[in-house]
């Protein structure tokens, strides 16, 4: 049976009650999503070490190369401790990961955190930025496509976009390298100045690379943006905005745009993936000291300890979006903040 | 009243976005101006910018085999006591002169007045340390060569004295190499020699950025004429296409060595104005050896079927465009005296056939396991049709760089047919010497006629003496057919115009800075 309050406090102090038990609901939640990361993080960690070992190749053969008998082989394994069991040097990697300290590579010459953490900079700052200008150009250009679906310029926007997405990242890179550097000599043909050496310098090193990873990612989410912006213009809000005096253009910015970016906040999440995928070779055209080089030049010297930690990075990295992802969620629509309360 | 609302946001809007459309102008404006301040620090005449493919990871070149160590520290920063000339002859360099004894037995060092780039100055010590610690080494290509120095003593400050066990005419060539490399006493127990590196060279190793760049400054203490260019910057750029734009957008100056796809733009480049290529003698040579535990392999009809099977042409012209020189013989230093034309199994498909029937082999595989990067797969194109076409068959499998060597140099030796390039002399091949395919403790066969020629022809002390030997060993290697060579390789710089002084030729792919200079 109900009970009915039956004054005022009584009716206060449920209401606190019913917002307590949900914040902690919402703090449960939280916590559940956490763990539920941490776990993915540390079941990926595992399926790259043993992918690793599955590969093949030893760092041994790469530093002593062609002259190397095989008991000079074994004696630097051994010197560099891959002759241990292979659950001793997990739990040693892992710990050293999760505490910041990794030793140094094989080859002796950087410390893997401290090189891990330069070179995560110019990769943040290329998929990151890549995902602001792909995003950004994105709402403009699908919401143009959808206001004008019907007319020339929405099929010239739809069209310039399905070709945005036939294009390789690499090759908009050489294409852009051989114009913009070779051709013109306005921007530096590759390499990468810190932003704290030179801020206009930096930018002007990642605005090619930019480009040409945000080509691709642009007109895909295009595509996203103009198709969730059709369903979004026939909804009866707008015509209500609109019967209120709203010019269309207002009411599809002021109301519409914020329903049409939840698919968009989605494929901008998983696009992620892909961005930083993409970094690997962008970094190589433009050659940018970037997590993608350093993991292709670990992976080619067997540098072990420096992919896995890569690879984790990376997968942290992906999974704390994907997590953020879910806030976002929350945030854009209340129905869905409602619906993990009830929840 | 609307109307004129209306146009006043209109008019709002109008002048905003003649605002934003400045601030993009403004901006780029900023972005060119700065872009071509950038270009005049490539091209000043302080500064050289050149680009290596490969970032060497680590800078002992003690242990570790890469030659990236070489192209960028060997000569200017770290120097040998000798130095190896183009055809092959020695000049002085921390060793000012050297007297060999009678019985060759003993060499008599005088080294120079020099001074490191720590400060210490060069004395008699450091040889004798540097030669003691060479000589442990566990590259076979430093430790060998000096295997037969008994003892190295100092006689006084700037006199060292090497005792030989026996004569040996290789020593004083690999004394102008990685063997002969001078470092301070105590450097590999007080310094970490991966990153830190210390030498009498022209330059001085000032910052290393791993796999962004290593820069150098002029040593202005060097005890030799100082180098024109006060900085010099080794950009590591692996992608080659992305290299040759640098070079184009001005960003570098030079490309130190072409390998991989940008041999096929060398000329197209050089033909461009404002650039010019430089191809020097080979100084490597691409061949393919054969595995000896294979029983039908050890049929000498078998190996000079596919040897004559293989046309040089072209695979000269796929792997290298055209940049060297066929060759059938394994010569090293390839303008040795030597050298010759002589080539016992040229290229000759229906002899093969016939060597191959009269072996009794029919349908013949062989399992290929080739090298997925530089010039190897189209490599593996030429050679599976050219083998096909002799009727054997080439399992070909690709192997990046470590598992190839684990399979195939490793002492597994899983390979039937496999294919490198190298820049070792014949003696190498000596059994028991860890290369394939003689060196490895699975190593079914051995040429004892090569080997003892190998040993005896390193104990003559009269030259022409020597080079009869080497003639006769070379021979004896090439009709024994365990290991074709292809051809002999020319790795060429691209460099804008405007410098000279670019060294005509390598002995280990350094990238020799003392004489470069700009003619503008």
């Amino acid at each position: 049976m109900i009970q009915k309050p039956t004054n005022l406090s009584s009716m206060q102090s449920t209401s606190r009650r019913f917002f307590r038990s949900h914040k902690v609901q919402q703090l449960r939640g939280f916590i559940s999503q956490f763990f539920v990361l941490l776990l993915s993080a540390l079941i990926g960690s595992l399926v790259v070490f043993a992918l690793l070992r599955l590969l093949g190749g030893d760092v041994a053969y790469i530093l002593l190369g062609n002259e190397a008998t095989q008991d000079q082989v074994n004696s630097l394994r051994s010197e560099l401790g891959l002759d241990r069991a292979w659950f001793v040097q997990y739990f040693d990697w892992i710990k050293g990961f999760f505490t910041g300290d990794l030793g140094t590579s094989f080859s002796g010459s950087y410390g893997i955190f401290d090189q891990i953490g330069q070179r995560l900079i110019p990769t943040l700052l290329l998929a990151f930025g890549s995902l602001f200008v792909s995003i950004s150009l994105a709402l403009i250009l699908g919401t143009y496509a959808a206001m004008n679906a019907d007319n020339a310029k929405g099929v010239v926007t739809d069209i310039v976009s399905q070709v945005g997405t036939a294009i390789p990242a690499f090759w908009a890179g050489l294409i852009l390298v051989v114009v913009f550097s070779v051709s013109f000599g306005w921007f530096p043909a590759g390499g990468y100045v810190p932003i704290q050496e030179d801020f206009w310098g930096s930018l002007r090193s990642i605005f090619l690379p930019i480009v040409a990873l945000s080509l691709g990612i642009t007109s895909v989410t295009t595509r996203f943006v103009r198709s969730a912006m059709l369903d979004v213009l026939n909804e009866d809000y707008i015509r209500t905005a609109m019967a209120k005096g709203c010019t269309r253009k207002r009411a599809v910015f002021v109301h519409g745009l914020r329903n049409a970016s939840i698919p968009v906040v989605t494929v901008g999440a998983l696009q992620l993936g892909n961005l930083l995928a993409g970094t690997i070779v962008i970094e190589s055209v433009f050659v940018i000291p970037g997590l993608g080089q350093l993991l292709l030049t670990a992976v080619n010297g067997r540098e072990v300890i420096v992919v896995q930690s890569i690879v984790l990075v990376i997968l942290l990295i992906i999974l704390v979006m994907n997590f953020m992802l879910d806030i976002a969620y929350g945030l854009l629509d209340p129905r869905i903040r409602e619906r993990s309360l009830i929840h | 009243m609307v109307n004129k609302r209306i146009n006043s946001i209109s008019a709002k809007t109008g002048s905003r976005g003649q605002c934003f459309f400045l601030a993009l102008k403004l901006i780029a404006l900023l972005f060119v101006t700065s872009t071509s301040v950038q270009f005049a620090v490539a091209q000043s005449s302080e500064s050289l910018v050149t680009s290596h493919p490969q970032d060497p990871q680590s800078w002992d070149y003690w242990s570790v085999s890469a030659t990236a160590i070489s192209a960028v520290t060997f000569i200017n920063v770290r120097q040998p006591l000798l130095e190896v000339l183009e055809d092959g002859s020695l000049a002085p360099l921390l060793a000012e002169s050297w007297d060999v004894s009678e019985d060759g037995l003993s060499v008599t060092f005088n080294i120079r007045e020099a001074s490191f780039s720590d400060g210490t100055e060069l004395d008699a010590n450091d040889v004798v340390y540097s030669l003691l610690k060479n000589k442990e080494s566990p590259l076979g290509s430093i430790a060998v060569p000096l295997s037969v120095v008994k003892d190295v003593t100092a006689v006084d400050d700037h006199t060292v004295q090497l005792h030989l066990s026996t004569p040996s005419q290789r020593l004083m060539t690999e004394l102008g190499k990685r063997a002969g490399i001078i470092v301070p006493e105590g450097a590999f127990e007080n310094l970490n020699v991966a990153k830190e590196v210390v030498g009498t060279g022209p330059y001085i190793f000032s910052e290393y950025n791993p796999g962004v760049d290593v820069k150098l400054v002029r040593n202005e203490n060097y005890w030799g004429d100082a180098p024109h260019f006060k900085n010099v910057t080794h950009r590591f750029i692996p992608d080659e296409t992305a290299a040759i734009n640098a070079l184009l957008a001005g960003d570098i100056d030079v490309i130190g060595a072409v390998l991989g796809e940008g041999l096929e733009r060398v000329d197209l480049i050089s033909s461009r104005d404002g650039f010019e290529a430089i191809v020097p003698p080979p100084f490597e040579i691409s061949y393919v050896f054969l595995d000896t535990t294979n029983k039908q392999l050890q049929n000498d009809k078998v190996r000079q079927a596919i040897a004559h099977g293989i046309e040089r042409e072209t695979l000269l012209i796929v792997g290298q465009n055209g940049l060297g020189e066929t060759t059938c013989q394994y010569v090293i230093p390839f303008n040795a005296t030597w050298n010759s034309e002589y080539c016992p199994y040229s290229y000759d498909p229906a002899r093969a056939q016939e060597l191959l029937r009269a072996a009794g082999v029919r349908n013949l595989t062989l399992y290929f396991p080739y090298l997925m990067v530089g010039e190897f797969p189209a490599l593996k194109e030429v050679l599976v049709s050219q083998m096909a076409q002799i009727g054997i068959t080439l399992d070909a499998k690709p192997l990046d760089l470590s598992t190839w060597f684990e399979q195939v140099w490793g002492d597994q030796g899983e390979y039937d047919f496999a294919s490198i390039t190298d820049g070792d002399t014949i003696e190498a091949f000596q059994s028991g010497r860890g290369r394939a395919p003689f060196g490895k403790p699975t190593t079914a066969v051995t040429n004892e006629a090569f080997d003892n020629l190998v040993s005896d022809a390193d104990q003559i002390i009269d030259r022409d003496e020597y080079l009869a030997a080497m003639v006769k060993m070379t021979k004896i290697f090439a009709d024994d057919a365990w290991v074709i060579p292809l051809y002999a390789k020319s790795t060429p710089v691209l460099a804008r115009k405007g410098l000279a002084g670019i060294k005509p030729y390598r002995n280990i792919m350094e990238f020799d800075l003392r004489r470069i200079h700009s003619t503008e």
